[in-house]
C-alpha cells in the first residue's frame, strides 16, 4: 500500500480545499489520471495520480481543507495495475539513455505548478537537420542563387501575370540578372503593337517655346480627342451698305446661331461623356501676333451693344499685340471665331479645341459671280467654314446654326 | 523535454565543476516543473542552490558568480517573472564583457518556461523573446524537442556569454523522444530543418512547432509541400538558411505565439524583404499571437495560433 | 516638485544608513579617520579626472570598438554590421 500526500502546489501554498473527487474507492487508476480537483488561494488545480494502482482510501471530502504534505489518497498496489512503476516524474518522458537507465528525480509527484500541464504519450519521431552557417564559417560568402528559380522584381511578376507572359526564358536587365518590368514589356505584345514607323528624326531642331509650344500641345490634344466635321457655305452680303464692321456682324451672327441652336455653345468632356450647355456666349477670337496665336475672349456677346463689342475687340486686339493679355482674358471660351479671311483664304477646316464644340472660320470677302433669276450678278460674299465636334453635335444642329448665322449676316443691318 | 533538461543539467554538473544551478524552489523541490529534480541530492547544496523569491537577486548573483569563474545556470520560474531581473540582465549581464573590454565575462544561462497553454494564472504564460532579442550582448535560444532541449542547453551552458534559454512550457511533458545522454551539444546560431519541402517555407520555434508540423502534414495530403524550419536560436537569427529556403520555395510564412507587433517574425520578414525580395512569389505572411495580453485559461487556445490559421496563411501565399 | 516626506522619516533613515554606520564603526576601531577620508576622496577624484581626460584627449576610437567585446563568438550578422560601420565612419 502506498500513500499519496497532497503535494506542494507551487508558490509555497500551505493547504488546499477539496473541490471534487473524480475517482471512487475501488477504482483502478493509471498514472497521471486526474483524481481530484482542489482549490488553492490562487486557482483550481487538477491533481493527477502519481502512479498506477487501485484506490483504497480517499482522505477527505469536498469542502475539506487538506494541508500540504498531509495524506490524500491511499493506493493498493499489490493487485491489478502494474505495481512497480518506477517513481519517475509524471508523464512518460522516458528519455532513453545509452548509459544507465536509472530513474530521474527522487520525488514521485508530477510537479507543483498551478495549472494544467498537457501530458502526452506521443513518441516524437523527427528528422532534424542543423543548417546554416555556424559562427566558425563566418566568411561572409554571399548567398548564391541556385537551381532554376527565377529572380524577378515583384512588379515584374505582377505585370507578367497580367499580360499572360511566362518569365522563363526572359533575360533580366536588373542588377544581378533580376527580371524587371522593362524586360517584361520588351518581351510582351505591347512592344509588338507599338507603331513600327515613326516620323524620321532630323537634326538641328530647336525646342518649341511659348505660344508655339502651347499651340502644338493644344492641337495634339484636339487631334486625339475631337471628331471634327466641317460644313461650308457662303454668306451673300450684297444687301450690306457701306461701313459694316465685319467682326461685329460676325459676332452678332454667332449669337443668332447660338440662339437657334444652343448645342453649339457648350462644353463637352469626352472621357466623362458629359456636356454642359452654357447660358452665356463668350467668343474666343483668334488673333495672329508676331509671337504666335493668341485667343482672347469677348465676354457675353449677346448682352453687349455693337459699340461695346467694338471697344472690347479693340482692347483685346491691342492687348494681344502688346502681350498684355491677362489670364482672365484667355479662359473659359464657349465658342471660337477665326477670321483668317482678313489675310487670305476662303474656306478652311478649322479645328475645334476641347472643351468647346464648335468653331466658325470666316474667309476672305470677295466679289463673286452668282446666278440670280434674271441672269448673272456680282455679289459680295463671305465664305464660312463651320467645324463642329460630331461626338456631341449633330449635323442637323450644325446646319441650323449655320443657317441662322447666314440669315443674320445677310441682313442689311 | 523536462527529462532532457534534467539530464543536461546532470551531465554538465558532473563534468564541469564550475557549473552551479540556482533559482526558486529548484533545490529541495527540484523545480516547480521538476526540471532540476534530484540535482541537489546528487551534487549538494553548494552547487544547487535555492534562492529567495527575488529575481533581481537571482540574476545579480549569477553575474557575480560568473565573473568569479563559475558557470551559473539560473532558473526564472516563469518568463513573466523576468522583469525584476531585467535590470541586472540588460544593464550588466549583457554588457559586462563590453564594459570591461573582456576582463570580466558572464558565461551565464538563464532558463525559464516560455509561452502558454498550461492554463496557468496571469503572468505565467508570456512570450517575451523579442524584447530580449533587442539587447546587444544576449543570445536567445528556444528548443522545440527533447533532443534539442538537451543539446542546446549543453551548448548554452558551455557558451562563454549570457544566454536566455526559453523552454516551451506546454511541451515539457507532451512528447517523448529518444535522446542519447552523451553530453553532445548541438550548434547554436543555426536553424534546424524539420521538414523538407518545395512550395512554401514555414519558420517557427518553440511550442508552435507542434501546430506547424500538424498543419504541414495536413497540407501535404492536399498537395502542398511545406519546408519547416525550427529557428532554435532566436537571436542571432540564422537568416542565411531562411533565405536559402525562400530561394527554393518563393514563399514564406512565419509562425510565433508571441504577439505580432514588433515580434521576431517582423525581423525575419524585413530581412527576407531586404535580401530575398526577388525570390518571392507572394507577400510574406505572419501567423502570430494577437496584440493583446495573454488571456486566461478559457481563451488560451484561441490566442495561440492553431493549425487552421497556419494552413490558411500558407494557402494565401499560394493564391498569388 | 518637492518630495513630501516627513522630515522625521528622513532623519530616521539617515540614522540607519549602512555606509555611515560602517564608517562610524571603523572610526571607533581606529581603522579610519577624517584625514584618510579626505585623502581617499581626493585620490578618487584625481583618478576619475585622469580617466576622463585620457578618453577625451586621445585619438578617437575606431568604430570596431563598438563591436569588440560583445561576444566571445560574434554572430555573422554582427560582423556584417561592423563592416558597414567602418565604411561610414566619420573622422570626428
Amino acid at each position: 500500500m502506498r500513500t499519496f500526500n497532497l503535494p506542494d502546489l507551487g508558490e509555497g501554498l500551505a493547504e488546499a480545499e477539496i473541490v471534487r473527487w473524480h475517482v471512487n474507492v475501488g477504482d483502478v487508476v493509471a498514472v497521471d489520471q486526474p483524481m481530484l480537483a482542489v482549490e488553492t488561494a490562487k486557482a483550481v488545480v487538477e491533481v493527477p495520480a502519481p502512479f498506477a494502482g487501485t484506490i483504497k482510501t480517499l482522505h477527505g471530502k469536498p469542502g475539506d481543507i487538506i494541508a500540504t504534505g498531509a495524506p490524500l489518497v491511499e493506493f493498493d498496489t499489490a493487485h491489478g495495475a502494474s505495481a512497480e512503476v518506477p517513481p519517475t516524474a509524471a508523464g512518460h518522458s522516458r528519455a532513453h539513455r545509452s548509459a544507465d537507465a536509472a530513474h530521474v528525480g527522487a520525488s514521485s509527484d508530477a510537479g507543483t505548478v498551478v495549472g494544467n500541464m498537457p501530458i502526452g504519450e506521443h513518441e516524437l519521431i523527427e528528422t532534424a537537420q542543423a543548417c546554416g552557417y555556424s559562427n566558425n564559417r563566418a566568411n561572409g560568402n554571399p548567398r548564391t542563387s541556385p537551381n532554376g528559380r527565377l529572380r524577378a522584381a515583384p512588379a515584374a511578376r505582377a505585370l507578367a501575370k497580367h499580360l499572360g507572359i511566362t518569365l522563363t526564358g526572359l533575360s533580366g536587365s536588373g542588377r544581378g540578372g533580376v527580371i524587371v518590368v522593362a524586360d517584361v514589356i520588351t518581351h510582351s505584345s505591347i512592344a509588338a503593337r507599338a507603331p513600327a514607323t515613326t516620323p524620321p528624326a532630323f537634326h538641328g531642331g530647336e525646342g518649341l517655346r511659348g505660344l508655339r509650344r502651347a499651340m502644338a500641345q493644344s492641337m495634339t490634344l484636339a487631334r486625339d480627342n475631337v471628331m471634327n466635321c466641317t460644313i461650308f457655305d457662303d454668306a451673300d452680303l450684297h444687301h450690306w451698305r457701306e461701313g459694316h464692321d465685319i467682326t461685329i456682324r460676325l459676332l452678332r451672327a454667332i449669337a443668332a446661331g447660338c440662339q437657334a441652336e444652343p448645342a453649339l455653345n457648350a462644353w463637352f468632356d469626352g472621357n466623362a461623356q458629359t456636356r454642359r450647355l452654357l447660358p452665356q456666349i463668350d467668343v474666343g477670337m483668334a488673333v495672329d501676333t508676331p509671337d504666335g496665336l493668341i485667343v482672347p475672349v469677348i465676354r457675353d456677346i449677346a448682352g453687349r451693344t455693337a459699340v461695346q463689342l467694338r471697344r472690347e475687340v479693340d482692347r483685346l486686339k491691342s492687348a494681344a499685340h502688346d502681350r498684355t493679355v491677362t489670364p482672365e482674358d484667355l479662359r473659359d471660351v464657349t465658342f471660337m471665331l477665326s477670321n483668317f479671311g482678313m489675310i487670305a483664304g476662303r474656306y478652311a477646316t478649322p479645328v475645334v479645341v476641347p472643351p468647346m464644340v464648335a468653331i466658325l472660320g470666316s474667309g476672305r470677302l470677295s466679289r463673286d459671280v452668282v446666278a440670280v433669276q434674271s441672269g448673272l450678278e456680282a455679289h459680295l460674299r463671305m465664305p464660312l467654314s463651320l467645324t463642329f465636334d460630331h461626338r456631341c453635335v449633330t449635323g442637323g444642329e450644325a446646319a441650323r446654326f449655320l443657317a441662322a448665322v447666314l440669315r443674320d449676316l445677310e441682313k442689311d443691318t | 523535454m523536462i527529462e532532457a533538461i534534467n539530464r543536461a543539467h546532470t551531465w554538465e554538473l558532473a563534468h564541469d565543476p564550475t557549473v552551479v544551478v540556482l533559482g526558486e524552489d529548484i533545490g529541495v523541490n527540484g523545480g516547480v516543473f521538476r526540471a532540476t529534480a534530484g540535482l541537489q541530492e546528487q551534487f549538494g547544496k553548494n552547487r544547487v542552490q535555492d534562492t529567495p523569491l527575488a529575481e533581481g537577486m537571482i540574476a545579480g548573483m549569477a553575474i557575480g558568480m560568473a565573473t568569479q569563474g563559475l558557470k551559473p545556470v539560473a532558473e526564472i520560474q516563469f518568463m513573466g517573472f523576468i522583469y525584476p531581473a531585467l535590470d541586472q540582465i540588460a544593464n550588466h549581464m549583457a554588457r559586462l564583457r563590453n564594459r570591461t573590454r573582456g576582463r570580466l565575462t558572464c558565461p551565464v544561462v538563464i532558463r525559464m518556461p516560455h509561452g502558454g497553454g498550461i492554463h496557468a494564472p496571469e503572468h505565467h504564460s508570456e512570450s517575451l523573446e523579442a524584447m530580449l532579442a533587442h539587447h546587444a550582448g544576449l543570445r536567445v535560444v528556444c528548443p522545440s524537442s527533447p533532443a534539442r532541449a538537451y543539446g542546446l542547453l549543453l551548448a548554452a551552458i558551455r557558451d562563454p556569454d549570457p544566454i536566455i534559454f526559453l523552454e516551451p512550457a506546454r511541451l515539457y511533458r507532451l512528447v517523448k523522444q529518444e535522446v542519447a545522454d552523451d553530453g553532445k551539444a548541438l550548434p547554436l546560431d543555426v536553424c534546424y530543418r524539420l521538414r523538407e519541402g518545395t512550395d512554401v517555407t514555414v519558420v517557427t520555434w518553440g511550442a508552435m512547432i507542434t501546430e506547424t508540423m500538424r498543419a504541414a502534414e495536413t497540407l501535404q495530403t492536399q498537395g502542398v509541400s511545406c519546408e519547416v524550419l525550427d529557428l532554435a536560436t532566436l537571436s542571432p537569427i540564422d537568416h542565411d538558411t531562411i533565405l536559402e529556403s525562400v530561394t527554393k520555395t518563393g514563399r514564406l510564412v512565419i509562425v510565433h505565439e508571441a504577439p505580432r507587433n514588433c515580434g521576431i517574425g517582423a525581423e525575419i520578414a524585413a530581412t527576407v524583404a531586404e535580401h530575398g525580395l526577388y525570390d518571392l512569389h507572394a507577400p510574406i505572411k505572419r501567423v502570430t499571437g494577437y496584440d493583446t495580453i495573454m488571456p486566461l485559461a478559457r481563451l488560451e487556445y484561441d490566442y495561440i495560433p492553431n493549425a487552421a490559421r497556419i494552413m490558411d496563411a500558407v494557402r494565401e501565399t499560394l493564391v498569388e | 516638485m518637492r518630495a513630501d516626506r516627513d522630515q522625521s522619516e528622513v532623519r530616521e533613515a539617515w540614522e540607519k544608513e549602512p555606509l555611515l554606520r560602517l564608517r562610524a564603526h571603523l572610526v571607533r576601531l581606529k581603522a579610519w579617520d577624517e584625514a584618510r577620508e579626505e585623502s581617499l576622496k581626493a585620490e578618487c577624484a584625481r583618478e576619475v579626472e585622469a580617466a576622463v581626460d585620457q578618453y577625451l584627449s586621445g585619438p578617437k576610437p575606431s568604430t570596431d570598438a563598438m563591436f569588440d567585446h560583445l561576444f566571445a563568438n560574434p554572430p555573422k550578422g554582427l560582423l556584417e554590421q561592423r563592416e558597414i560601420a567602418r565604411r561610414y565612419a566619420s573622422g570626428r
